[in-house]
């Protein structure tokens, strides 16, 4: 079975006269703009301004929509911010962008342009000024200010991915950028740690670690850069998750001889039990509007995902195919959830619609993919297959993996888009 | 005749001052050697009678003290045993087998007879599943461990839990024989 493309995303394209256009990139073969990134103009460092084009470049292909032209079948292409319009309609270039860069020892200034060449009009311009480590920031800054132009909101340029590192019997939580740029330890334990889970606006992040003995639930500030404990009522306390408005956490605990999920503010303090019985209850996900959690539960005799209903307390079983559905994740449109179900002997990804209660797998073969996270536009999802990090782009149906280190890597979590 | 000797001796003590007694002892004994003789008979009774107390003390301490010893390594030997003897679960389960209930009787009836004993049930899972699902299903299993023994008569008091989920395998191989072994509750005895 071929990889199911089913998510219809439409680009907007800006409104000349009454006219909008749509591309309905669902539609294999047209969906991808043809897209020509002229050479840029450079005052400095050569080197640094081809780092900047290629990463401007690896931003559009990691979007897949874009079918990026070659540089060879250019007709303008001199190095200048002014533009014939006509040549790039003739190459068959939607969209053109043009690049200047300053570079001195001291400071970047970057400007970009985004044009509509069919058009003939600007639909973005920008100009960034920063020092040499802000460099890729700047490049991500317009390729979301070009996305939001041409999507109506921005991409997850400005994200990040935090995970779980495993290095013998260690398992430290990591953080890298969306594309796997830059990751780094965000603790220095020495023990278990799991679960990391983003604060829904803010640079924090909810974890466990078995620091003290039993698994525990600490709050990482990044900005402050330290951590505390601050959910520890019981023997077990895990899967930590923030509601949207960052104001109440979602977490399993046992207490006595039952286990659930119980509801705490922002400090760890119970508020109430939510769902509890003798058996599981494990991984609540929070619905975007705050008024439902989805959750894995034992109660049907295996595990499978059940909705509970935060107003009128109704619990509904959403996963019926399988016997081993866990690790759901509400998608942030609140349309999909996605979750780790087990089919042939190996685990792979899978979405139910809320609307339809349709499930579709997302991911195939002799692998076991794990932990779906969403990105906040909603276009991919971070998971684990065999202990890498991947990204799923739904668009198109593909993957890739975008880290390359040692050791195992685990339970993504991505992030929101960070000032 | 003995109680005039001992007359003797008790008042040449009281005249003479202990401080300079064995001066004057030589010249009785050479005055008065067979007077003598009978004061050396009354004295090593109570010599030996001192000696063999202390003799007997120290016996009764030792013999304390390898008794401990032993019932300190008969318990130590128990306890190894009590710990090493894991309990098994079906995959994904966390009821109690038939055979790992015959466990936790034997179990539960030791604990009986050292109530000092407390004790910690690690929960443990195969690494199949998900990580944060054989979190919650460790913790399960513990607490059945938990609550069997405690349906035996066990304080619950004695009993703390926790859950590894699949995180301490005891054999790191991916095939059924390693996760029949790791899919376990592990006993620990934190006091006794």
């Amino acid at each position: 079975m071929k990889k199911i493309i089913f998510f219809v995303i439409l680009i907007i394209w800006p409104r000349i006269g009454h006219s909008l256009v749509y591309i309905d990139i669902n539609t294999p073969g047209q969906q991808k703009i043809p897209i020509a990134i002229s050479p840029f103009v450079i005052k400095g460092d050569k080197q640094i301004a081809l780092e900047a084009q290629q990463i401007f470049q690896k931003d559009l292909e990691y979007t897949g929509f874009f079918n990026i032209l070659s540089p060879e079948i250019f007709l303008e292409n001199i190095p200048t911010l002014e533009i014939d319009f006509k040549k790039w309609q003739l190459i068959g270039a939607y969209l053109v962008v043009k690049g200047k860069l300053e570079i001195t020892p001291q400071v970047i200034n970057l400007e970009m342009r985004l044009y509509d060449a069919s058009q003939g009009i600007m639909l973005v311009g920008k100009r960034y000024q920063g020092k040499k480590n802000a460099l890729r920031f700047m490049v991500h800054k317009f390729a979301d200010a070009m996305m939001e132009a041409l999507t109506g909101e921005p991409s997850i340029f400005q994200t990040k991915i935090a995970f779980v590192y495993k290095s013998n019997n260690i398992k430290e939580i990591f953080v890298t950028d969306f594309d796997g740029h830059n990751p780094h330890p965000l603790t220095r334990f020495k023990t278990i740690c799991l679960s990391p889970k983003w604060h829904p606006n803010e640079k924090k992040l909810l974890f466990t670690s078995y620091k003290k003995g039993k698994p525990e639930i600490y709050l990482l500030d990044l900005i402050k850069g330290e951590a505390k404990r601050l959910i520890y009522h019981s023997n077990l306390n895990i899967t930590p998750a923030w509601s949207p408005d960052g104001n109440r956490i979602a977490v399993t605990l046992a207490q006595g001889k039952k286990q659930g999920i119980y509801l705490t503010n922002k400090h760890g303090k119970i508020i109430k039990c939510l769902v509890e019985s003798e058996g599981i209850n494990v991984s609540p996900t929070w619905s975007p509007d705050g008024k439902k959690l989805a959750f894995v539960s034992d109660r049907g005799g295996t595990p499978q995902i059940y909705t509970l209903n935060l107003v009128s307390n109704k619990i509904r079983r959403i996963s019926f195919s399988g016997s081993y559905n866990t690790s759901p994740a509400w998608s942030p449109k609140g349309d999909f959830i996605a979750y780790a179900g087990l089919k042939d002997g190996h685990f792979q990804i899978f979405v139910v619609s809320m609307d339809s209660g349709e499930i579709r797998q997302l991911t195939f073969g002799e692998a076991n993919h794990e932990s779906p996270s969403w990105s906040p536009d909603g276009h991919f999802l971070a998971y684990s297959q065999n202990e890498k990090i991947y990204i799923l782009r739904l668009t198109d149906g593909s993957s890739f993996p975008i880290l390359s280190l040692p050791g195992g890597q685990l339970q993504p979590s991505w992030s929101p888009r960070l000032k | 005749m003995k109680r005039g000797i001992l007359v003797l001796v008790l008042s040449l003590m009281v005249v003479f001052p202990l401080g300079c007694a064995k001066k004057m002892v030589e010249k009785p004994v050479s005055v008065q050697p067979e007077q003598i003789q009978p004061l050396e008979e009354v004295k090593p009774p109570e010599e030996g009678k001192v000696v063999g107390m202390k003799e007997e003390a120290i016996t009764e301490e030792e013999l304390a003290r390898q008794q401990k010893i032993q019932i300190e390594e008969t318990l130590k030997e128990e306890m190894a045993k009590f710990e090493n003897e894991d309990i098994h679960f079906d995959f994904d389960k966390y009821y109690i087998r038939p055979d790992a209930a015959e466990i936790l009787k034997k179990k539960a009836q030791w604990l009986k007879e050292h109530p000092e004993v407390h004790l910690l049930i690690e929960g443990h899972c195969d690494e199949r599943g998900t990580e944060e699902y054989n979190l919650a299903l460790g913790e399960r299993r513990a607490n059945s461990a938990k609550e069997f023994l405690v349906s035996l008569g066990i304080d619950p008091k004695r009993i703390s839990i926790i859950s590894y989920g699949e995180e301490r395998p005891v054999d790191p191989r991916s095939c059924e024989e390693a996760w029949a072994k790791n899919r376990r509750d592990h006993f620990v005895i934190i006091s006794y």
